[in-house]
């Protein structure tokens, strides 16, 4: 009980005092998550919402299998990431093993399908009203997607957030393909692993709190943005 | 384009899961006129005027607007000769004067005369003092006259209402009347409403259509 008050309170140190250490790994993941959200972004929420829009055949199925993605574990994404970027990979060649675009990759892996699914999902619950409006005033087949889009904004920011939350907090990934290097590779969760491994808790609770904030202001965020106009 | 006639509809049916929704054999509608489809609910009325906002496409039938074909016409000029107000409209979640000038932007209007007119029809529906306001902070009337506005300031020679009463306030229906009698006299609109409210058709309409099980009779 005693070494545990004693980790906490060293835990508010390092965090209070901004310790270089805790700074650098939070900067890191902080890079890491940013960085892969945005790209994840760019790409699945324009495939959401080309996938909410789409009339084919095999739609259905095409949900189906992205609603089955959400459920992969990370470590199962970074093997499978790990077998495309190792030296004897199809991308070997590019040295991206243990460096951090190679964790952002697999983050951002990791996250397309979440974020596809739930832009695909926002789109779909717009009031149809919307699109045939649109198309009465005019507007082509692109506008008329932007609008719809426009008007499922803050679920597809809400869909963003939930992507940062889900790849801040993952560790399967960036011990698999970053290496936990220190000062290079090192995050939020790959520090706590291994400090709890060495059982020195005070580095590993101060970046626990700092996490648990974090998924704190982004669960407020997630809900301010559900419930105000844009 | 113009042919004197705005919609020449022959042998137009339409059916929902086997139902016949809507089966008008032949009808012309004169250009420059206000015509009203009265019936109770399930009669047609929507149905019809989805296909002619061109939103929908009949099973069989052919519809004409202003001579050419406009079943499956993915012409947007052509379709930009009609808009539609819906039985439960929505403005789109921005502005109101942005909602106002979506429509004139999807039209390719420029950007000066898009200024202009929305400046104009702001001030016609009494909807200046809101116009930066956002659409979901506006009264129930506001935002009727503003999705009224969104639809005329378009100035297409077609214009559709589907229940236009139902989602207005007393002290819209002037301003509703006003605007689509203008709209007859100094363009020479043609205006298809589709109304359960037989007070307002009667005092607007040149042409009552009553629709049964989705026939005209009479």
């Amino acid at each position: 009980m005693n070494d545990l008050k004693l980790a906490f309170t060293e835990a508010l140190r390092l965090i209070l005092t901004v310790d270089a250490e805790v700074a650098t790994i939070v900067s890191a993941s902080l890079r890491f998550a940013l960085s892969s959200t945005l790209l994840a972004s760019i790409i699945a929420i324009p495939a959401g919402i080309a996938l909410a829009n789409a009339r084919f055949r095999f739609k259905r199925i095409v949900e189906d299998i992205l609603n089955t993605l959400l459920a992969v574990p990370t470590v199962v994404v970074g093997l499978f990431v790990y077998t495309l970027i190792y030296s004897q990979g199809p991308l070997g060649e590019l040295r991206l093993l243990f460096s951090p675009e190679a964790i952002i990759l697999g983050q951002t892996v990791l996250i397309l399908p979440l974020v596809a699914a739930l832009s695909c999902g926002a789109v779909s619950t717009v009031n149809p009203t919307v699109r045939e409006t649109a198309f009465t005033l005019g507007a082509g087949r692109f506008r008329t997607i932007l609008t719809v889009a426009s008007e499922a904004r803050a679920a597809l920011l809400i869909a963003c957030i939930t992507a940062f939350g889900r790849v801040i907090g993952e560790v399967g990934i960036s011990l698999i393909l970053g290496g936990n290097i220190q000062g290079y590779t090192r995050t939020i969760t790959t520090a706590i692993s291994l400090q709890t491994s060495k059982g020195e808790f005070a580095l590993g609770l101060a970046l626990g709190m700092i996490l648990l904030c974090a998924a704190f202001g982004i669960n407020i965020a997630a809900r301010l943005l559900g419930r105000r106009p844009l | 384009m113009s042919s004197g006639v705005a919609y020449s509809i022959r042998s137009l049916v339409h059916r929902y899961d086997g139902n016949t929704a809507l089966d008008i054999p032949h009808l012309d509608l004169p250009s420059g006129r206000i015509y009203a489809f009265t019936g109770p609910n399930g009669s047609g009325k929507s149905t019809l005027l989805f296909i002619l906002a061109l939103l929908i496409a009949p099973s069989s039938g052919s519809v004409l607007l202003d001579g050419v074909e406009s079943i499956r016409n993915r012409d947007p000029r052509l379709r930009r000769r009609v808009t539609l107000i819906h039985q439960k409209p929505v403005l789109f979640s921005t502005t109101v004067r942005r909602n106002i000038a979506y429509g004139l932007h999807a039209h390719g209007c420029p950007k000066k005369e898009i200024r202009r007119r929305v400046r104009t029809i702001l001030e016609e529906m009494n909807l200046s003092a809101v116009a930066d306001k956002h659409a979901a902070k506006i009264s129930g009337g506001e935002a009727q006259r503003a999705v009224l506005a969104r639809s005329l300031v378009l100035e297409t020679p077609v214009l559709l209402l589907d229940e236009p009463t139902n989602s207005l306030d007393d002290a819209s229906r002037p301003i509703l009347v006003q605007m689509l009698l203008g709209a007859k006299r100094t363009r020479g609109a043609t205006i298809v409403i589709a109304a359960h409210d037989s007070n307002f058709i009667d005092s607007i309409a040149d042409r009552v259509f009553p629709l049964e099980e989705g026939k005209i009779r009479g």
